[in-house]
């Protein structure tokens, strides 16, 4: 019974996304960093954010960092390479063997040599990491993200991402692993949360402070750590916005 | 005969490579990234030896004003309203920003002292550069790959125009965060000069 509300929560959750995402269409054009148009709303749930984040997530967080530091990072590595399958399998949606043949390599060798993903022998072996998820596969499809949306524990999630996250969940060996589908997912989410909560606890907090718009600097930290990661981190020139005209302004 | 040869001499000269001081406009790719090695080691120098708070700002400020257009910084991250505001105006916006970016950048590059910079390719199109880098930290944290965007100058020299550290642009964030600002106060500059006064003052009564 309690199986058959989570699958019927999670196509309901799919079944939204996609109708998001089908509304998204007409959005396609070129990214405008200031489109949000449920701005309000938005700013109402990352305030409910930041409380979770004060009064839960960076208590937890704090607690976790007296837990030695080797300890941490071994407990990454296993949170690492307990995704790596979602990964593959977002390589090989995407058409990328070489980066699907390093994902392969890397989850074999630091599940055998690594001790169940512990130690991460293969990034010393040259294999280096990195993380594919759904929500990138589409993107690469050319399907828009959709108007921004933020959502407390989950971060910004617009409907593709939203989508795509629900999709990564079928594909996640820890999903079908005991009776309930939702418990291996959610657990390995918030050791995820709070391991990395702690792990940028300096660089988070010294964001916040600095930040004259907090809100606005994570929805453009967001918006362009996103398109990196779609683009697989690679930096082309032809990208960046024209500037040619900034120095015509030079006078008054 | 004489023809002949001269003809030659001229095709040839025009199908040979010429050297990159001399093409028109066309950057450097070396010299760019001998500039953001020595940027890279600068900063660095600042972060490890400097132990106060004022000292490491100073210094960071020096080598902002040296190595970085903060006239071309400042316009690109009013956006759209850097075309509507007064001079006086803008003059003050140049000074709170040149302040601001210290203070903001001087403390979130704290952690970074313990670093080595590999500077890798480079890319150029038209008076931009891109110098692709990589930061690999002598505590064992993953490394961090950070892009140099520069911009050559009227007179052949470099400056400092963005830095991309985990695929975020800084001064584009700053920009959409001033936007903001801008666009939820009507597009009214003193309020986000404001807000800026807001952060100094803020910043120097926590430190």
């Amino acid at each position: 019974m309690m199986k058959s509300i989570q699958n019927l929560l999670l196509a309901s959750l799919i079944a939204t996304s996609l109708a998001a995402c089908a509304g998204s269409g007409a959005l396609e054009a070129a990214p405008n960093s200031d489109r949000d148009p449920y701005e309000n709303f938005n700013r109402k749930m990352f305030a409910v954010e930041q409380t979770l984040d004060a009064y839960v997530l960076k208590p937890v967080a704090k607690g976790y960092l007296y837990v030695p530091q080797p300890v941490r990072r071994s407990f990454r590595n296993f949170l690492n390479n307990l995704i790596s399958p979602v990964t593959l399998a977002n390589d090989l949606f995407q058409g990328e063997m070489q980066r699907a043949s390093t994902t392969a390599l890397r989850l074999g060798i630091n599940t055998v040599i690594g001790i169940g993903g512990l130690f991460d022998p293969a990034t010393r072996l040259g294999l280096e990491r990195h993380e594919e998820d759904f929500g990138q596969t589409l993107a690469t499809y050319g399907v828009a993200p959709g108007p921004y949306l933020y959502i407390p524990m989950l971060g910004p999630s617009p409907p593709r991402d939203l989508f795509g996250w629900g999709v990564d969940w079928l594909f996640d060996p820890v999903t079908y692993v005991g009776d309930e589908s939702l418990t291996g997912p959610i657990l390995r989410y918030t050791l995820d949360g709070v391991d990395a909560r702690a792990t940028n606890m300096g660089i988070i907090d010294e964001i916040e402070r600095s930040s004259i718009d907090f809100y606005a600097t994570v929805r453009s930290l967001y918006r362009q750590n996103r398109e990196s990661e779609i683009n697989n981190g690679v930096t082309n020139i032809d990208d960046l916005p024209d500037i040619d005209d900034l120095d015509d302004l030079d006078d008054f | 005969m004489r023809t002949i040869l001269i003809s030659f001499a001229v095709f040839t000269l025009m199908w040979m490579p010429m050297p990159a001081s001399a093409q028109a406009n066309e950057p450097d790719l070396a010299k760019a990234q001998s500039f953001v090695v020595a940027l890279a080691d600068e900063a660095i120098i600042i972060l490890s030896s400097e132990t106060t708070r004022a000292g490491r700002e100073a210094s960071f400020s020096k080598l902002l004003n040296e190595k970085a257009n903060m006239r071309r910084i400042a316009r690109f991250t009013l956006g759209q309203f850097g075309r509507k505001i007064s001079k006086p105006d803008f003059e003050t916006y140049q000074a709170l920003l040149n302040t601001f970016i210290v203070k903001v950048y001087a403390n979130r590059l704290g952690e970074y002292s313990d670093e080595k910079v590999i500077v890798g390719k480079a890319q150029a199109k038209k008076k931009n550069v891109i110098v692709e880098s990589r930061i690999e930290f002598v505590n064992g944290r993953d490394p961090i790959d950070i892009d140099w965007w520069l911009r050559l100058e009227k007179d052949g020299s470099f400056t400092l125009f963005d830095v991309r550290v985990l695929g975020v642009w800084m001064a584009q964030e700053q920009r959409d965060s001033f936007a903001s600002v801008l666009k939820n106060n009507r597009g009214d500059i003193n309020a986000l000069l404001n807000h800026l006064r807001s952060k100094i003052s803020s910043d120097a009564e926590n430190g």
